[in-house]
């Protein structure tokens, strides 16, 4: 499959040099030799091929390259003799090799590209290939020699499971692809690529299943994704938050995620999966809130206990958004709600307490909020000790000096224990920071304004789109059949078709 | 501002919040809690008098002290255990005059955390004072207070309702110790199902008499013996019921839980125990043109639970006798309830109205302001019949 490697990509470069190689070895030895004045790890061998006279020259990187396929693979060959099969060759020209005839019948590269411009062919040599120049060629063949620098494949640590799959994705996005082509075999799961990024270009590929996703959902991502204008790309949460709906929104608007499982499973209900090279982190979209508390275990697991997993987690996110203002506008502004026995005790701890119940759960829920942030700078293995003194010490402490009481140390612990519960970090993050403004309602206002933070909390999940899906559903933009995902996980053979909100072409899942 | 068209109106909305501050907020540390309350005939306490003597004036007729228990937040602190054991967990506070309002608020100048009644459990009233006032004057307040719960409970004590609100086992809550004796209602016939603000409400708004549990104190002891009546056409407390008096009515209305009838051997004299497991009572009227009357089917089945005749082996009671027995002992107490309350006080005190209400609708029209003479008037024919069922694992 030919590959061009810089030519015809959407968003290719219109101010680059229009100047040409021009076939004249001496001239075009000039060229790259200046273009390569400041890459002091660009290498340029000169050689006659065929045992000819024909001079020719290889243009790489030495760190970017593969040595050793030059070595054999280009080099050899063409050093070798063939001269007079040549000579027999339709292509035959006084003077100069057809490229064509070294590529079909000489060099055993896989991956090549025809080219003249000297930007192109530049561009291309500096990201790993082997740029190919011939005397008498205007044509310069580049030649795919990438060794991309990677790691081996790991479990992802940021999304653990217990059951599941513990392969993870890599840096290098066709390691990353190929993972995803090993989930199993289909032909119909197409593989996009762009270009991003103006000055630095990043490699980016769109994924998705031919006969499932909506085309319009993939058309607007296109769309989006050659929208980028930026220097560079450097993460996948660049690209995320340049195509986001909304960018004041607290909450996630596309799901990013370590997982192949994952990327399949959401290919598979018709969602589209954007992988950048350079991160191993993917990026699913559209995205619903309820996807944010689901975990792969969940259909890995029967489905009892995945029902009754995600409704704990569903409880430990409104615990972690809740509970600090909640125990704040019981001990503010409702004594009489709190049941009299545990008003009682509540009485007794916060006897001598003396800050504001809104204080008091500031100062405890910020230093936690340092431990964790301490905890995720720290080395390794020094993070648990850490939040061995953070928590245990300084709450136990904090206590006997009598600035916090015993009942906001719980408090403080339980929404911190509940935020870790949710599967996304992300989605962790977005309800951490709502949990503030939160507690501030709950002062000003009590438990009134903690239900009216929430009713604008729901109103805005309402009204905020991922790609034309309503982040609320199928709660709002109400869709019965799929409840079936939702809260609870129906048993497989009940899910029988794919999610209704995402419009997919194809809507049957089971028979 | 050009720019951020919408950050004119957030900093707006942000200074609204800010300014209205935490309006209605007020720190469960900066108040007193109290718990439950006694209303006793209006008599100074001491330090009331020597403050009055100081010049705090005070121009109302001392028509009704209100004792408040309020919980002390110290004592229940994660303090020091020792400390802890010997100090009171509540504080006791009296106020006199004839609003039970300014009552209350006379304890913001006495204290400097205001009460609040949102946790008040218990109201006690005390008999003398119930004699003297109708119940929704005197209660006319804890209904209108929108901190106090209509759910908290009602009883009356025959002595000071004060001494209801002291004990000496330290650490406990008295008015705690009272609502958590209203649950025993599986283990004796002595404890009614309990009055809370609302339903009494329900009583003084239909005009029916009903009974109230009486509790009596004495050393820091307090027992629940009895029932106060209450006159529905009054509203005051008329007289009470002694504990045989109560358990008959209990019988009347089969509302028993649980409980025992205690009854003496005819030969030996001797005690003899049935505990009841289960208790039923079918009353219907019955009315012969003007006249009513009611017919009580009353069954019980329970449990031979103690008999002391061991030394009369050969001449035992056959159960069909102890049965009798134990039927003859709970007439007994039906005769007395049904003579209290037609005869002594001529009141409907076991919700016989009810019964006509509901199976009369027509007549109960004509006789219903009237219903308590009327009711004195009618007779009352019942059938006891006790089934024991078991009598444990003693080897006969």
């Amino acid at each position: 499959m030919t590959r061009g490697y810089s030519g015809g990509a959407a968003g290719s470069d219109q101010l680059a040099k229009s100047e040409h190689f021009t076939g004249d070895m001496e001239l075009d030895l000039r060229i790259v030799g200046q273009c390569c004045e400041r890459h002091s790890d660009a290498r340029i061998r000169e050689l006659y091929i065929g045992h000819t006279d024909i001079r020719a020259a290889i243009v790489f990187i030495e760190s970017l390259s593969d040595n050793s396929e030059i070595q054999n693979n280009i080099i050899r060959p063409l050093m070798s003799d063939f001269a007079e099969r040549y000579e027999g060759d339709a292509s035959y020209a006084e003077g100069t090799v057809s490229g064509s005839f070294l590529i079909n019948k000489v060099l055993s590269v896989s991956e090549w590209a025809a080219q003249s411009r000297v930007q192109e062919v530049m561009s291309a040599v500096l990201s790993g290939s082997t740029a190919l120049l011939i005397a008498g060629s205007k044509e310069v063949l580049v030649l795919g020699t990438v060794q991309g620098k990677a790691r081996s494949l790991e479990e992802p640590v940021s999304e653990a499971v217990v059951r599941g799959a513990r392969i993870g994705f890599t840096e290098l996005l066709s390691d990353n692809i190929a993972i995803l082509r090993q989930q199993g075999i289909c032909d119909e799961l197409s593989v996009e690529r762009f270009l991003v990024g103006k000055r630095v270009k990043k490699e980016l590929v769109i994924a998705y299943m031919e006969e499932i996703a909506n085309p319009q959902l993939v058309e607007e991502i296109k769309r989006r994704i050659a929208g980028i204008d930026i220097d560079m790309v450097q993460e996948s949460g660049y690209v995320e938050q340049l195509i986001e709906d909304n960018y004041l929104s607290p909450f996630p608007q596309l799901q990013s995620t370590e997982r192949p499982d994952r990327v399949m499973a959401a290919l598979m209900e018709g969602r589209v999966g954007i992988l950048l090279d350079g991160t191993p982190f993917a990026l699913i979209a559209p995205v619903t809130f309820s996807m944010l508390l689901q975990s792969p275990e969940d259909y890995a697991e029967r489905w009892i206990s995945g029902t009754l997993f995600r409704l704990l987690r569903l409880l430990a996110a409104i615990n972690s958004l809740l509970i600090p203002a909640l125990y704040i506008s019981f001990i503010s502004f409702h004594p009489g709600l709190i049941p009299t026995k545990l008003a009682m005790s509540i009485l007794g701890t916060r006897e001598g307490v003396p800050f504001s119940s809104l204080v008091e759960a500031l100062i405890m829920e910020v230093s936690i909020e340092i431990l964790r942030e301490a905890g995720l700078r720290l080395p390794k293995p020094i993070g648990p000790a850490m939040g061995i003194v953070g928590g245990l010490v300084i709450g136990e402490a904090a206590v006997q000096a009598g600035i916090v009481s015993p009942i906001l140390v719980i408090v403080v612990a339980v929404t911190a224990i509940s935020s870790f519960a949710i599967p996304q970090y992300n989605a962790g993050i977005t309800l951490r920071m709502l949990r503030f403004i939160a507690m501030f309602c709950a002062a000003v206002l009590g438990l009134y304004g903690v239900v009216l933070f929430f009713l604008l909390l729901c109103s805005h999940m309402v009204k905020l789109k991922s790609f034309g899906v309503p982040y609320a559903s199928p709660a709002s933009s109400i869709r019965i059949s799929d409840w079936k995902d939702f809260f609870i996980r129906a048993p497989i053979p009940f899910m029988k078709s794919r999610p209704k909100l995402l419009h997919t072409k194809n809507t049957k899942r089971k028979g | 501002m050009g720019l951020y068209p919408n950050l004119k109106r957030v900093v707006v909305i942000l200074w609204l919040l800010l300014l209205t501050g935490c309006w209605s907020s007020n720190e469960i540390e900066d108040l007193s809690v109290y718990v439950g309350i006694a209303l006793d005939k209006g008599r100074e306490t001491a330090e009331e008098q020597q403050l009055r003597e100081q010049g705090a004036t005070d121009e109302s007729m001392d028509r009704v002290t209100a004792t408040l228990q309020i919980i002390s937040s110290k004592s229940s602190s994660s303090g020091d255990q020792s400390a802890k054991a010997n100090q009171k967990p509540f504080m006791n506070t009296a106020g006199t005059g004839d609003s039970v309002f300014e009552i209350f608020r006379e304890f913001a100048s006495r204290r400097d955390l205001p009460v609040i009644g949102h946790h008040m459990k218990i109201v006690v009233i005390s008999g003398g004072l119930a004699r003297a006032n109708r119940l929704d004057d005197l209660l006319d307040f804890f209904y209108r207070d929108n901190d106090i719960r209509p759910s908290c409970y009602v009883v009356v004590s025959r002595g000071e309702a004060r001494k209801t609100l002291e004990t000496k086992v330290p650490g406990s809550i008295p008015a705690f110790r009272l609502v958590g004796m209203m649950d025993n209602r599986n283990r004796t016939l002595e404890v009614i199902p309990a009055v809370s603000l609302s339903k009494l409400q329900g009583y003084l708004q239909s005009g029916t008499s009903f009974i109230l549990q009486n509790v009596l104190s004495a050393q820091g002891e307090i027992k629940f013996s009895g029932a106060a009546v209450i006159k529905g056409k009054t509203k005051k407390l008329i007289g009470y019921l002694n504990e045989g008096e109560l358990k008959g009515i209990v019988w009347l209305k089969g509302s028993g839980k649980g409980g025992l009838v205690k009854a003496y051997d005819r030969d030996s004299g001797r005690a003899m125990a049935y505990e009841i497991k289960s208790m039923k009572s079918t009353i219907k009227s019955r009315a012969d043109g003007e006249k009513l009357s009611f017919d009580v089917n009353i069954e019980s089945e329970g449990r031979l639970i103690e008999l002391w005749n061991h030394a009369n082996l050969f001449n035992r009671p056959s159960t069909k006798q102890l049965e009798a027995i134990f039927e003859q002992k709970v007439r007994l107490l039906i005769d007395q309830a049904i003579k209290k309350m037609q005869q002594q006080y001529r009141v409907d005190a076991a919700d016989f109205g009810s019964h006509v209400r509901i199976e009369h609708p027509r007549l109960w029209q004509s006789v219903k302001k009237d219903w308590d003479s009327v009711f004195s008037q009618s007779p009352i024919h019942y059938k006891v019949q006790l089934k024991i069922t078991e009598f444990g694992s003693l080897i006969n």
